[in-house]
């Protein structure tokens, strides 16, 4: 027997992470580690037989069997909450691809995401004020509550916590709650990390807008988005089903993150304001997702529209009148008169880390609201 | 073999295996594939969880034994008082099974 080690290889890596998917951190690291000596073991008798050492670790991973059959039954073993059972249920959409890691097909993920509306709580230091109580969300030196107003309700697309929690454990990635309802999520060297703060509470368990699923995958690698009605966000490991959220939810609330990674811009306001419709004829293929970007005195506006048929795309926008540039730069110093100059980019199907490259000119140079 | 006969008999066959002494994980499957000419070929991933179920109801325990091939101890499985008593239960419940179904046989010829 020898005891050299080495690192593990990163089909491997990918292996131990779904199959250890949602289990309490001493039982998950125990499991890794049986699981990691037992491919390693088994794969250096592949290698006597004569396959080479990438062709042993997959054959060894393969008669595993699927990550999600060992996450499932963990879990049964350790009662684990309802929630971990569904992310295993969601870990059993990974297994058909992780199953043939050595060059199977992309496996999809549907994230569950709560679509509606839900109350937004308010955080204050010290005591609530008795006569706004409705539920109290938590007690420390911060104090929250839910109030009655139905006006505080809050639309949009969530997730909670707990799915957060598995998806972040299920990549490696470490998962901090404070009690005020900020999570951080960051990876073990502690190199790049993401917060993010409750959206609203309910019964007992946090929830935070879906944006907080891409941010989490990024942090693990790269990843593209693809599709409106039914967002995506893939990795090179996984696809991410965010239905029912829509593109408006998703593409929305990441605008101002797919600028940041085409130019740096030191103080970024946006301007909500989107009264006026284009309908932009381009070379883009149907289905694709496209941002359109305008400024005004370093106030950008953002919005995004689908493909349609033969390139078209019908797109709100806060200008009336449009003149088309492919140089982001150019947005930051333009002043407030005149025709502004916009930028036209897709957004889907481009790795987030070169959006850039999704910067496209329409065919005519110039477009005015209908 | 039927695989639905593997998984209805997986804690007699795990506990048979380590009847003689401590095993870990991978030479579990070894040992039943060299101790039955191959009859016995588990799916390797549902052994851990039955391993670890074995052991969260006591009849197994878990003991550190050497390095194994990611620098880690391996984790070995032995069987408990309380296992021991369990196998033996299996056993005459196997047999009490296997020899109606002989029977049943007998009594059709």
């Amino acid at each position: 027997m020898t005891a050299t080690t080495h690192a593990p290889p990163r089909a491997l890596t990918a292996y131990l992470r779904r199959a250890t998917w949602g289990l309490p951190e001493p039982r998950r690291q125990e499991l890794w580690d049986e699981l990691e000596e037992h491919v390693l073991t088994r794969a250096d008798h592949l290698i006597i037989s004569g396959l080479t050492p990438t062709q042993a670790t997959a054959q060894a991973i393969r008669e595993l069997g699927p990550p999600a059959h060992v996450t499932l039954g963990m879990a049964k073993v350790y009662s684990m909450p309802k929630l971990i059972l569904a992310a295993g249920t969601l870990a059993l959409a990974l297994s058909a691809g992780l199953y043939a890691l050595a060059g199977g097909s992309e496996p999809a993920v549907h994230i569950p995401v709560v679509k509606g509306t839900l109350p937004q709580p308010i955080c204050q230091p010290g005591k609530v004020p008795q006569e706004k109580i409705a539920t109290i969300v938590s007690q420390d030196s911060t104090t929250c509550y839910i109030p009655t107003s139905s006006t505080d309700l809050l639309p949009g697309a969530y997730v909670s916590e707990a799915t957060v929690r598995s998806l972040a454990e299920s990549l490696g990635l470490k998962v901090t709650m404070r009690p005020d309802g900020w999570m951080n999520v960051a990876d073990r060297e502690g190199r790049m990390s993401f917060s993010s703060r409750a959206v609203s509470v309910q019964n007992g368990m946090h929830y935070f807008d879906v944006t907080n699923i891409p941010h989490v995958l990024r942090i693990a690698s790269p990843v593209s988005f693809s599709g409106f009605d039914h967002p995506v966000v893939r990795t090179d490991r996984a696809a991410y089903d965010l239905s029912p959220a829509s593109g408006v939810d998703v593409y929305g609330s990441f605008s101002t993150v797919f600028w940041q990674m085409v130019v740096r811009v030191s103080n970024l306001t946006v301007n909500l304001d989107a009264r006026y419709t284009h309908v932009i004829r381009t070379d883009q293929p149907e289905g694709e997702v496209v941002m359109l970007t305008s400024a005004r005195g370093q106030k950008y506006a953002f919005s995004f529209a689908e493909v349609k048929k033969g390139g078209l795309i019908t797109i709100p926008s806060a200008e009336q009148k449009l003149r088309w540039t492919s140089d982001p730069g150019k947005l930051e110093v333009q002043g407030n008169v005149g025709r502004p100059q916009a930028v036209l980019m897709r957004v889907s199907n481009v790795p987030l880390d070169n959006l850039k490259s999704g910067i496209f000119m329409p065919a005519q140079a110039t477009s005015d609201a209908r | 073999m039927n695989p639905d006969l593997l998984r209805g008999n997986l804690d007699l066959i795990l506990l048979t295996l380590l009847e003689q002494h401590p095993l870990y994980g991978f030479a579990i499957i070894q040992a039943a594939r060299d101790r039955t000419g191959g009859y016995f070929d588990f799916k390797e991933g549902s052994l851990y969880p039955a391993l670890h179920r074995l052991e969260a109801e006591g009849l197994l325990a878990a003991q550190h034994g050497e390095t194994g091939r990611n620098g880690k101890p391996r984790k070995y499985y032995a069987i408990t008082d309380r296992g021991r008593d369990t196998l033996n239960a299996k056993r005459q419940e196997f047999t009490a099974f296997t020899g109606a179904v002989q029977q049943l046989g007998g009594t059709g010829a």
